[in-house]
């Protein structure tokens, strides 16, 4: 059976690819993240990728903004209220300073009596004045010649706190700030009090003599200057650093309430602004969720316009191409006509359909006759222009319901619904009429196209789709074979007659896959159960199609082996099995590759020649090869495959007795031969779990193995049951998609992960 | 002469030239007239004593006459260079027939002394008139000289009054004063006056000159700048009018400042001894008139031609002033300012 998997469209993926990564780009923003190399760029890493700075904190633009709005206005108000604080207590000072000056002034003005009259009853009016004042906290006045107190005053406020009185030192000072207007700060020691102690200097002045003849009221220096005492005063400004803070608080409330209303405003006016940004958002995100189908609205500033008509631009962009794409998948750009890959699903829909609705449809199969011919002489240009014309000129014998598919090269496929034979009959026969009137002009010479046609009735669930396209297929080639120019309905009774005429094709493709290297090697994991860690594979062979189709190996072995070609395959896989051996053992992993042979390569004379030749050429370890032949074919060859067996081992080759079981030999060959694995058939392990049968077939086999001190190998194991039997029976090797596909690149890792597979399915034994 | 310097205080050039061209057309009328009636008496004002040793009137004498008769060598000692000393000196020397040496201290003693050793060895000089305190103060040892004092407020203290050595008073006339003062301001009653010691004569005078006008004075002592300011703030509320004389021992600066605005934002007229106070809020500036200083100091000069003594009480008073008016102050004060003492008025 022919499995036809699609894979690989490279223009298909290469256009989603870059949708994808359009795609990807929008959603991050285009972002690259640079690698720091010097302290500035990790600085500066460091600055963009703090939570203010990302989008990791804070998903919306707008409550980003806020915040930062926020925190700065935050930052403002802590440096104002600071600001205030550190002003006002200037303030403070200065006025008290002045007030302490006044307060000076006039306590001086005020002991002019003490000092003319030297009695200190006077002082008590100063006293009784000074008392009314609570931020005096004392006062007293000294007599300049013997810096002794004459007076004094205290505020109860004092209590028990003594001010000592000026030190000889400090009434020096004073005494040296005759000139000054303001009075002399003095440090206290009371910290406890918020005390300001100045002092000043009592002093007189008196005009020079003759200087009232030439008085000048803006010069001092014509006066003369006698100090006659001292003044000291103590202040107390608690009050007004209390009534400063209460001020403060007040202020910075007030304050904070005007940001927190700034910030509300702010809020709405942001959110206002950034309202066409914010609208971006839905049509953004169901871009980003692959919905290319959306439109931006581009409105308010500038900027956001701009932004949304990149947008726009882009995604029309994607659009086209997302059409472009749609097209080169499901169309074929030459001629617009659907493609293989598009046929290929409509075929099978019609085929449920018709199942459905008991229906009959027909498949026709169209190969051009003389496009070869065309196309060598003329180039392919012509053959391009004439392809177009054919399609245009099938396109007209099609009813609108019908299917018309370029299926590749000069090949075209139409599905013609709802239609009996003898419709199908007269379409193929319309079309041959169409086409015997079409005449292809090409630099100016007139060239007649015809074309075969095969024609097949999908009319039950017989056949898969594959079936009845190779049955239209074949019939395309019987009719070739007939003479072209003609059209020929399947009929089932011919189908051994049109796989003969069909080997021929298969024939060619072979010897071109086999030329041309159309053929591919996949790999498939075979595990050792005590855990060996060598990489060890069985090498499957696939055919690739000229459209990139994998085809599987019992989809054309069987023609090769009726055709003879299978000894060519056979060389082919060794040679290059062993080349792709030997780019593993240079990338120096430890890998063994079981090589299939058929049973022909027995009968080719230089077989040992040619395998030494490629183990030579390549270098390879000859101990990492394992050829695998089919029991049947060891009992068929068996003198000749004993032979070949003992010289390859002789090379340090090994073997595996393939599909073992199967053939109900005797094990006395089996004893003959020199093989070293026993590969148990599939058809024992796949369902061994529910068979008791099978199991105990599989139970024997590994005994006999064992016995025979051979290795045993068990494929298709599909389930971690039969991994449990499998292990409890003691097998050596296990194989299957339970552990592995065949695949076309393997890896060490990949290996190493099936083999943790293996062993965590130990422990959970 | 009145208004020669009347307009000095904020008269403009032309005024003054117009002024002073004026005068000397009087001035020249005056001495014609002068020398037709020279054996004749010359009619003075009538002043009241200027001091307790001088408390009788002295006759004005005619300054020409005087210096026909003068025949003494005379040297003026000036204080400074102050250009009211420098102006008084001039008007003296010119007044002389021989010219009079005018020196001045520089205020260097070395200077001084050389100066008062240069005058005690030249013989020829009979008569020193000092100008200003330092100057007495500088001459008034000397023995072989007559000397007379000018400029000098507190002569007292400093002991400057002796039989060769009398001066000639630097205060103005009380009686003058509050003659010109009832003009101004009818409705004035009281009146103070804050002043150092040793003026008590003076002030006497004052005191009767103020009554006789029915002025009450209210006389009080002090002895430095801060009992000035503090008894000036302290005088009765109801006193409309404060008196500053020019007692350089208990003015400064600052008290006449202080002082001066108290009595300003009280609507106190003040009366000062300058014109410089009136910008101050000075009422009236009462300031001494230069030539009727010379006048005493050559009559004192002249009274002691012939003796070793300066005949006479220790100081003679001047009986005439100068005047300035501070308008802004007077309408402040609801006064009016008659006719005849507009020519007084600042700036006109």
């Amino acid at each position: 059976m022919v499995n036809r998997v699609v894979k690989d469209k490279k223009s298909l993926d290469q256009g989603w690819k870059e949708a994808h990564y359009l795609r990807s780009n929008l959603k991050s923003g285009l972002r690259d993240e640079p690698v720091p190399q010097r302290p500035i760029e990790w600085l500066r890493r460091v600055i963009r990728e703090s939570p203010l700075f990302t989008r990791r904190k804070s998903k919306s633009l707008v409550n980003r903004i806020v915040w930062l709005l926020l925190v700065w206005s935050l930052v403002i108000y802590v440096l104002g209220v600071a600001g205030l604080w550190w002003s006002s207590n200037r303030v403070i000072e200065d006025n008290f300073s002045q007030q302490a000056s006044d307060w000076i002034d006039k306590l001086d003005e005020m002991g002019t009596p003490l000092y003319a009259a030297n009695d200190e009853f006077l002082f008590h009016a100063i006293e009784e004045h000074v008392s009314k004042f609570p931020e005096i906290f004392y006062l007293r006045y000294y007599e300049a010649n013997t810096n002794q107190v004459i007076a004094s005053y205290t505020s109860n406020k004092l209590g028990e706190v003594y001010i000592p009185e000026l030190s000889a030192a400090i009434i020096e000072k004073v005494r040296l700030n005759i000139d000054s207007d303001q009075p002399v700060l003095i440090k206290t020691a009371e910290k406890k009090l918020s005390l300001v102690q100045v002092a000043s200097p009592i002093v007189t002045r008196s005009i020079r003599e003759d200087g009232l003849m030439n008085l000048d009221l803006e010069l001092n220096s014509s006066e003369i200057y006698k100090i006659i005492g001292y003044l000291e005063l103590g202040l107390d400004f608690s009050h007004y650093r209390s009534k400063l803070i209460s001020n403060i608080f007040m202020g910075s409330l007030a304050v904070a309430l005007l940001l927190v209303g700034a910030a509300v405003l702010g809020r709405f006016l942001i959110k206002r602004s950034l309202l066409p940004l914010t609208n971006m958002r839905k049509p953004l995100e169901l871009l980003a969720r692959g919905n290319i189908n959306v439109h931006v609205e581009g409105e308010g500033d500038e900027e956001i316009v701009a932004i949304a008509n990149a947008l726009n631009t882009t995604i029309d962009a994607l659009k086209s191409r997302d059409e472009e794409l749609r097209k080169l998948a499901n169309y074929d750009e030459l001629t617009g006509l659907l493609n293989k890959h598009n046929f290929n699903i409509q075929l099978r829909q019609e085929i449920q359909r018709t199942i459905e609705e008991n229906d009959t449809s027909a498949l026709l199969f169209i190969d051009l006759d003389q496009f070869k011919h065309v196309n060598d002489s003329l180039g392919h240009a012509a053959g391009d222009r004439l392809l177009q014309q054919v399609a245009e000129v099938l396109k007209n014998r099609i009813r609108s319901d019908d299917v018309i598919a370029r299926f590749g090269g000069d090949e075209f496929t139409i599905i013609a619904k709802s239609i009996n034979e003898k419709d199908a009959c007269i379409i193929a026969e319309s079309i041959l009429k169409a086409m015997q009137q079409f005449v292809f002009v090409e630099s100016g010479q007139a060239f007649n196209i015809y074309c075969s046609i095969g024609v097949v009735l999908i009319d039950d669930d017989k056949f898969t789709a594959e079936e009845i396209f190779s049955q239209a297929d074949m019939s395309c080639f019987h009719a070739k074979s007939e003479g072209r120019n003609r059209y020929h309905m399947f009929d089932l009774s011919e189908q051994e007659e049109l796989r003969k005429s069909a080997d021929i094709s298969w024939s060619k493709r072979i010897g071109d896959a086999i030329k041309n290297d159309y053929f591919t090697l996949y790999f498939q994991p075979v595990v050792g159960v005590s855990g060996n860690e060598a990489e060890h594979y069985e090498v499957l062979l696939r055919m690739v199609m000229d459209d990139e189709e994998i085809i599987q190996p019992n989809a054309f072995l069987p023609a090769a082996e009726r055709l003879g070609l299978a000894v060519d395959i056979d060389y082919w896989v060794v040679r290059n099995a062993l080349r792709r051996l030997s780019e593993f053992e240079a990338e120096d992993r430890d890998v063994h590759l079981s090589i299939n042979l058929s049973g022909r390569i027995f009968e080719a004379p230089d077989l040992i020649e040619k395998i030494q030749r490629h183990i030579t050429q390549y270098k390879v370890n000859p101990a990492h090869i394992i050829f695998e032949i089919t029991e049947q074919t060891a009992v068929r060859y068996i003198e000749k495959a004993t032979e070949v067996i003992r010289e390859l081992k002789d090379m340090g080759c090994r073997f595996a007795l393939d599909d073992f079981g199967v053939g109900f030999s005797s094990f006395n060959y089996l004893k003959r031969l020199p093989v070293d694995f026993l590969k148990i058939d599939g058809d024992f392990i796949s369902d061994m779990s529910n068979d008791p049968v099978d199991q105990a077939m599989v139970q024997s086999i590994i005994q006999i193995a064992k016995t025979l001190k051979k290795q045993t190998i068990a494929e298709y194991v599909q389930d971690a049951a039969t991994m449990e039997l499998l292990k409890q029976f003691g097998a050596d090797f296990v194989q299957g998609f339970y552990l592995g596909e065949p695949v076309k690149d393997i890896t060490k890792k990949g290996f190493q992960n099936t083999l943790k597979k293996v062993s965590s399915n130990v422990v959970n034994l | 002469m009145y208004a020669i310097f009347c307009t000095g205080y904020g008269a403009n050039v032309e005024q003054r030239i117009i002024l002073i061209s004026k005068t000397l057309k009087f001035y020249s009328l005056f001495v014609m007239l002068f020398f037709l009636i020279s054996c004749a008496p010359v009619e003075t004002k009538k002043e009241p004593p200027e001091s307790l040793e001088s408390s009788e009137p002295t006759k004005k004498i005619p300054i020409e006459e005087k210096v026909i008769k003068e025949k003494q060598s005379v040297l003026i000692l000036l204080s400074s260079q102050t250009p009211s000393y420098q102006q008084l000196a001039e008007i003296i020397s010119q007044k002389l027939i021989n010219p009079a040496v005018i020196k001045v201290l520089s205020g260097q003693p070395a200077s001084d002394s050389r100066i008062l050793k240069d005058i005690e060895e030249r013989t020829e000089l009979t008569h020193i008139v000092s100008i200003g305190v330092k100057a007495a103060k500088l001459v008034k040892g000397l023995k072989n000289k007559r000397i007379i004092f000018a400029q000098v407020v507190n002569f007292k203290e400093l002991g400057l009054v002796t039989d060769r050595m009398k001066g000639v008073s630097a205060l103005p006339s009380p009686e003058k004063l509050f003659e010109d003062w009832r003009i101004l301001s009818p409705n004035l009653s009281s009146v103070a006056v804050v002043a150092g010691k040793n003026l008590e004569s003076y002030l006497l005078r004052a005191k009767k000159a103020a009554e006789s006008h029915g002025i009450e004075l209210f006389v009080e002592q002090v002895k430095t700048d801060k009992e000035f300011i503090y008894k000036s703030k302290s005088l009765n509320p109801k006193i409309e009018g404060q008196w500053v004389l020019p007692d350089n021992r208990v003015l400064s600066a600052k008290a006449l400042k202080e002082v001066m605005a108290y009595a300003s934002r009280r609507g106190r007229q003040l009366v000062v001894f300058s014109p410089k106070l009136l910008s101050f809020g000075g009422f009236l500036a009462v300031s001494e008139d230069v030539d009727s200083i010379a006048e005493r100091v050559l009559q004192r000069v002249e009274d002691s031609a012939d003796m070793d003594i300066i005949p006479g009480n220790g100081v003679l008073p001047v009986m005439s002033h100068t005047m300035g008016i501070n308008r802004n102050i007077a309408r402040q004060l609801n006064l009016n300012i008659p006719q005849e003492y507009q020519a007084y008025v600042n700036g006109e």
